[in-house]
């Protein structure tokens, strides 16, 4: 099996790929960034001009791939003409990482493009280890699952989060895809301390770091991937730092896109962090 | 209540936009967020996203028709299509058959029309351009009169009762500009769509140019493709059809 290859990468900071910063990065600028992530769904079908950037930039860059419709957690079937397209995509951009989340996204028919959550329980737990191990055994290769930010909890969650994906992780072998966003906005939202759930969450097992900028909506938090680095964010990969340092990590803006500049500088700000941390 | 059930009850909810209750007595209320206002919280999201989509696709019909009947035409075609698609990008196929029949279709007579031009659009762009002859390729086979000629897969020849393109065109006009109040736009148009390189071209074709072409959709010879056109063809169309075959490559060999 494929494993995740970031042990080689020269540099851990990295940028998510968007459409509005195609024009800047095809005049080949030199960028602090050492490695792109795309959202594969925008790019495994196409043609046409963001595939084109794509190919241009992995001559350059290491390229990680993240998911948002494998849809984990469902019920139905997998789409076998998606997980086919897939892997494909896979095969020609050759990414040194792939990534989903662990969320179901729908139901047959209807995919309603988010990512949802699933109670911490045991009938998902052996659910999700048997669609993680049919995933793997597909691609060829060790797929990270990030955790998500999520705005109820189920009554029949019969375990905590972190302990379920603990659990998921070891019976699998799957890597994870830790999101620091997500879990301050949880431990913000449901009241929970960030310490519990970073002291279970198997640290030899991130394969990559997630941080972005949430938003306040009406007395909650909310995952908008529309702000600079906030320092409650700053303060969890500090202590992440401590336990593992040179995991890839990569700062994401999805709604108002500002210029690439003031994107870099997140980037920018992570990395000196990261030089600070002994 | 089994995480599958749950899955589908959680989807027509959200689709919904109401009736959270069936799903209250199954989620907790979180310290800063109750069970209900969490899945308004999703459901807002559905629309949001879906609408994004659909702004994004058709962005002509959207600086046209603006801001408050654009809400109100997204949020009836959310309410008519859920979403099959893995990528949302794909979302939004029906709008042009659908406006055909919804009030702002008949308000703006011309807009069944825009969303069809700019779903072609979106599905040009991402298609794989496929070369097909150059010009002097293409005057050696119609010299030897052996030439049978198919056209590239990634084109698409429309008509429109209206003058689409250059509605299309207003997407990048300013508010601010008179262009779009004296604009004259009843009359019909042939155009051809293709891919060129990362980029979507489109010619204004004639009538007659647009009926030879469309000949050119199954195997044909040129001098097959010229009979049967409804008006006299002038020998400046032939000319200028010529060159648009030879310079954009779009013609292939069925012989091989």
């Amino acid at each position: 099996m494929k494993k995740a290859t970031s042990d080689k990468l020269a540099n851990i900071f990295g940028l998510g790929l968007r459409s509005p910063h195609y024009a800047y990065l095809e005049t080949k600028p030199k960028v602090f960034a050492g490695w792109f992530e795309v959202i594969s769904e925008n790019y495994f079908r196409s043609s046409g001009k963001p595939r084109k950037v794509l190919e241009a930039l992995r001559a350059d860059y290491p390229i990680s791939c993240h998911g948002v419709s494998l849809s984990i957690a469902a019920y139905d079937e997998f789409d076998s003409f998606y997980l086919a397209d897939l892997k494909k995509f896979f095969n020609e951009i050759d990414p040194f990482i792939v990534s989903d989340h662990l969320c179901f996204t729908g139901v047959k028919g209807n995919n309603l493009h988010n990512l949802l959550p699933f109670a911490y329980n045991q009938e998902n737990l052996s659910h999700l280890s048997a669609r993680i191990d049919f995933v793997q055994n597909y691609f060829g290769r060790k797929f990270g699952f990030e955790n998500l930010s999520a705005y109820f909890d189920y009554k029949n969650s019969t375990m905590s989060e972190w302990d379920f994906i603990n659990e998921l992780t070891k019976i699998t072998d799957c890597n994870l895809l830790l999101d620091l966003n997500n879990i301050f906005v949880n431990s913000y939202n449901h009241e929970f301390a960030c310490d519990d759930y970073l002291k279970v969450i198997p640290m030899n097992r991130v394969q990559e770091i997630h941080m972005a900028g949430f938003s306040e909506r009406e007395g909650f938090y909310f995952d908008t991937h529309s702000n600079p680095l906030y320092p409650e964010i700053i303060e969890l990969y500090k202590k992440v730092l401590s336990v593992k340092k040179n995991i890839p990590v990569l700062y994401e803006w999805d709604e108002d896109i500002p210029e690439f500049a003031i994107l870099e500088n997140q980037i920018l700000t992570v990395a000196s962090i990261w030089e600070k941390t002994p | 209540m089994k995480q599958k059930e749950f899955n589908q009850k959680f989807a027509e909810t959200i689709r919904s936009t109401n009736e959270s209750h069936n799903l209250l007595s199954l989620i907790k209320d979180s310290p800063k967020l109750k069970a209900e206002r969490a899945i308004e919280v999703y459901q807002e999201d559905y629309q949001a996203r879906l609408s994004e989509a659909l702004k994004n696709t058709y962005r002509a019909t959207f600086s046209l028709i603006g801001d408050d009947d654009f809400t109100i035409l997204t949020r009836d075609y959310i309410a008519n299509f859920p979403s099959p698609f893995l990528d949302l990008d794909d979302y939004g196929n029906h709008m042009s058959e659908f406006l055909s029949n919804h009030f702002l279709g008949k308000d703006y007579v011309f807009l069944a029309e825009l969303a069809d031009y700019e779903w072609n659009f979106r599905e040009v762009f991402h298609m794989q351009q496929e070369q097909g002859l150059n010009v002097i390729e293409l005057q050696n086979l119609l010299k030897s009169d052996s030439g049978s000629f198919v056209l590239v897969p990634s084109i698409r020849l429309l008509h429109y009762s209206f003058l689409i393109s250059n509605l299309y065109a207003l997407k990048d006009v300013s508010d601010d500009s008179d262009d779009e109040e004296n604009f004259y736009y009843e009359e019909s148009q042939f155009i051809l769509m293709i891919k060129s390189g990362v980029l979507v071209k489109t010619h204004i074709l004639s009538k007659n140019q647009w009926e030879i072409m469309k000949k050119f959709q199954a195997p044909t010879t040129f001098s097959n493709a010229i009979q049967n056109v409804t008006a006299t063809v002038t020998p400046g169309e032939i000319q200028n059809l010529f060159r648009i075959l030879g310079t954009e490559q779009i013609l292939l060999n069925s012989n091989q």
